[in-house]
């Protein structure tokens, strides 16, 4: 639309509707006004009749001699064609009307041809018993200072209407007119208005399409002249930027070839390097598939080994206990007693040794007990230990060919099991377990591998306690809610802490700080945290200074389910 | 008959007629010495111009002649110093035969009848059939019969067409026995404005009012309330009471070229004055029989004049 109009029609347009709206605001003031005029020339010359014949037939009608009223009434008629009609009215009604070809006398009441006020008025109206659309003009009939009676002059209304028309005509015609040359002048005045503007786009869209040397030439003298001025200087200006550009174009042109040529030998060199690349790789995977096979053998073996490390215990403590157990000083009592079977009853009342032996029979019965509960303890743990090496064996057996089992499991249950299993380690090395457990909901996890992975943080914070660090040794096992979907599970400890250098490293295949260490059980931990969807991380304020381990599971199903597929 | 009107004059005869017309119009008493018996000398009564403007009539009558002589292309009609005479001259003139013709008031026809023409008279055509003079007086009034009028104030139109009307008055009294309109009349007043006649009677101003007839039935038009508050007391017989005559022995073709002109007066603007002036709408030629109802009603009041008495009795009874 706008580019259909154009700035010369819409710069015409504002001009002529501005003109337009002068012109209208014009007519509505003037039109009415010379109306009004009309009316007060037709009021005047009414005025003036009516003086005329009140002058001329004053004394007659205060006399009563109506005949000279009509007469000259008549006279007036037929000398002004604009006259439709005389009346003049006595202050008790009698009237005598004038008319062009008629005269009568009549009695005229009521308000309308004595009015109350005795003031010369002019109306435009339909006068009663005229029928017709006349100036009624109304003046008292004085004479001297008596109050006679009211002259009524009736003027048609054809040269008013006529004046009125030619008003509309020549108001019309002038209204045309003017239309037509406020459109003209417009049209001028838009062109002369826009022209410095339509050259000063040529030239810009001549420049824009590439002639940078095409100036603006305009002497308006004014803002466009300054306007056009400013383009030039711009426009010079861009001349010389294009010149610069053009030459660090060539440049660039020119670097970006034998950057080219030096790209498409690189890429040969590149080609020939990807296919030495793909040999290596296939080397390489050969002995990744080596390398996955030994890593899983070591992880078998050193979560095995830990386990094995709690059966050894388990069964050297059970030994212990057969070695330390009184059972023997059972078969003494047994040898005693059959020695004096013969007069048992008479040793067993009389003689001290046989006095001492039925509270000794007591208190070994209880000690033998207590070695049968602590035995079946330790023999429980042991085969705990051994379902777990089990579960370890068939945990790896399935890393190749299946994923492993979620279930809904309550951390706080979870960590139990851990605690189960070294709770007897650690109280053998008085080592304090403090428990921190929010009440959190359970969450969807792989049970053993998660057991397994705080199985190890615990034994190694039990080993940096052990190595050194504060006393009393601690380790806190704590569980919070991260978030919506993810919890936290912190093993700490104030063992003998990790050097910030190694903080690091301590994740990666190989690296450990233990004499008997292996290097796999942190690595292996940081790979089961991310199959399980979280994240394994250590902080440590320094030698010394106890280290504490964090592992972040996703609470939820999906993120279960995208451990799921990624196992 | 002369289509005088389609007739085209070159610009010298054109030249030559004006300078014609305009030495007979400044050459007084030229006019019998003619050298075309063709060229009639005219005149006018001023009694046949009563209540009309003279001068105006005298500027009609003379651009007429003009107008006519220019069509014609000769002169055809020379007027006296004035073409108004007043009217002991025109019967001076009449019977002298020192003009040809002329345009008079029945009272002057009845005195030179035997010097004119009785073939040919011309009259104005509302005058054709004659006029009635009405005597009128207010419904309301007292006056019942003419007898009641006595010592009442009448108001008569001063008009050329009421000419007869103090013959008919008189008769009209005389017949009823009564004193002379003079002596039984309270006043008579004459004026030339119609209203000034008959409002003054519908106003209750004065008693009677004596006028035309047709002045009447137009005063009628203009206010019926005039028709049913006045009435008549008395009518006249229908008289003609102007005319226009030829004298005996008159030029026969300037006679019958000028009778022509006067008939057409109409057609050239000079006539169109003339016959405004007189109210008419033209000119029409009857026989001298139509003066004869003029001429009886002048000679019964002739008679009336002769008998009356010698110590006229004036004012109300």
């Amino acid at each position: 639309m706008l580019r259909a109009t154009g700035i010369t029609g819409r710069t015409t347009l504002l001009a002529w509707a501005i003109t337009l709206a002068t012109l209208s605001f014009f007519v509505i003031i003037i039109v009415p006004e010379q109306k009004r005029d009309l009316q007060a020339g037709l009021e005047s010359k009414a005025r003036g009749v009516a003086a005329a014949l009140q002058g001329e037939v004053a004394a007659a009608a205060v006399s009563e001699d109506f005949s000279l009223v009509v007469e000259h009434a008549m006279q007036v008629l037929s000398g002004d064609k604009s006259v439709e009609f005389l009346v003049v009215v006595k202050n008790d009604g009698y009237s005598v009307v004038v008319q062009r070809n008629a005269w009568h006398v009549e009695p005229h009441s009521g308000g309308y041809w004595r009015p109350v006020t005795r003031r010369p008025a002019g109306a435009i109206e339909v006068v009663p018993g005229f029928g017709k659309r006349l100036l009624h003009y109304a003046m008292p009939f004085d004479y001297r200072s008596l109050e006679w009676g009211w002259i009524h002059v009736g003027l048609s209304l054809e040269s008013y209407d006529r004046s009125v028309q030619e008003v509309y005509r020549r108001t019309g015609i002038l209204v045309v007119v003017c239309i037509l040359l406020s459109l003209f002048a417009s049209v001028l005045y838009a062109r002369h208005f826009v022209r410095p503007i339509l050259q000063l786009q040529a030239v810009v869209e001549q420049v824009a399409n590439g002639d940078l040397a095409a100036r603006a030439n305009i002497k308006s003298q004014d803002e466009l002249e300054q306007l056009a001025n400013a383009f030039n200087s711009m426009a010079d200006a861009i001349l010389h930027r294009d010149e610069a550009l053009w030459e660090a174009k060539r440049d660039l042109e020119r670097r970006v070839a034998e950057r080219t040529q030096e790209l498409r030998e690189q890429i040969v060199a590149k080609d020939h390097a990807h296919t030495e690349l793909a040999d290596a790789q296939k080397s390489l995977m050969a002995l990744s598939r080596l390398s996955g096979m030994a890593e899983v053998a070591t992880g078998v073996l050193h979560n095995v080994g830990n386990v094995l490390n709690s059966i050894n215990v388990s069964a050297a403590i059970i030994a212990d206990r057969l070695r330390e157990s009184r059972i023997g000083q059972l078969g003494d009592l047994a040898r005693q007693l059959q020695e004096q079977q013969n007069h048992l009853g008479d040793f067993l009342a009389n003689d001290p040794r046989g006095k001492r032996i039925l509270p000794y029979l007591g208190k070994l019965s209880a000690r033998l007990a207590q070695e049968r509960d602590e035995l079946c303890k330790e023999a429980a743990g042991l085969a705990q230990h051994v379902s777990h090496v089990k579960e370890i064996v068939a945990m790896q057996q399935t890393y190749a060919r299946a994923s492993g089992v979620i279930e809904k499991i309550p951390a706080a249950s979870l960590l139990e099991d851990v605690i189960s299993i070294v709770q007897p380690s650690l109280d053998r090395n008085g080592i304090v377990l403090q428990r921190e457990f929010e009440d959190l909901p359970p969450l969807m996890t792989d049970r053993h591998k998660v057991l397994q992975l705080l199985l190890n943080l615990v034994r190694n914070a039990e080993d940096a306690v052990r190595s050194g660090g504060t006393l009393p040794r601690k380790i806190i096992l704590r569980v919070q809610r991260l978030d919506e979907d993810r919890l936290r599970i912190q093993v700490a400890d104030n063992g003998i802490g990790i050097l910030p250098e190694n903080l690091v490293r301590i994740f990666s295949h190989g690296f450990t700080t233990k004499k008997n260490g292996h290097g796999f059980g942190l690595h292996s931990g940081a790979l089961a945290a991310s199959q399980l969807g979280g994240s394994l991380t250590a902080e440590s304020e320094g030698p010394d200074r106890g280290a504490t381990f964090t592992l972040e599971l996703p609470l939820q199903a999906q993120e279960a389910a995208r451990y799921r597929s990624t196992s | 008959m002369v289509n005088w009107i389609d007739r085209r004059m070159s610009r010298r005869q054109c030249l030559a007629l004006l300078a014609g017309a305009a030495t007979t119009a400044i050459m007084p008493g030229f006019c019998l010495g003619q050298n075309d018996p063709r060229v009639l000398c005219v005149g006018v009564s001023t009694d046949t111009l009563a209540g009309a403007n003279i001068n105006d009539a005298r500027a009609a009558y003379k651009v007429w002649i003009q107008e006519v002589s220019r069509t014609l292309g000769r002169v055809i009609a020379q007027v006296i110093p004035d073409i108004f005479v007043p009217s002991e001259q025109m019967i001076r003139m009449i019977r002298q035969g020192t003009i040809d013709c002329f345009g008079i008031t029945a009272p002057e026809y009845a005195k030179v009848a035997d010097f004119i023409d009785p073939d040919s008279m011309i009259l104005q055509d509302y005058l054709a059939d004659g006029v009635e003079y009405v005597l009128v007086v207010h419904n309301n009034s007292t006056y019942k019969k003419l007898e009641d009028l006595r010592g009442a104030q009448l108001v008569v139109h001063h008009h050329r067409d009421m000419a007869l009307a103090p013959a008919w008055l008189g008769t009209l009294l005389a017949k009823n026995h009564l004193p002379p309109p003079e002596h039984f009349f309270g006043d008579q007043l004459l004026r030339d404005s119609l209203t000034q006649v008959v409002l003054p009677v519908f106003f209750r101003r004065l008693d009677a009012a004596c006028l035309l007839r047709t002045h009447w039935e137009t005063a009628v038009e203009l206010n019926p309330q005039l028709g049913r508050e006045l009435r008549f007391l008395a009518v006249s017989p229908k008289l003609v009471p102007i005319l226009i005559c030829f004298r005996r022995k008159c030029n026969p073709e300037g006679k019958r070229i000028l009778t022509d002109a006067i008939l057409r007066i109409s057609s050239l603007p000079g006539g169109q004055q003339i016959v405004a002036l007189y109210q008419a709408r033209g000119f029409v030629e009857r026989p001298g029989s139509v003066m004869k109802s003029a001429l009886e009603l002048l000679r019964q009041y002739e008679g009336v004049l002769a008998n009356l008495p010698a110590a006229p009795q004036k004012g109300r009874s």
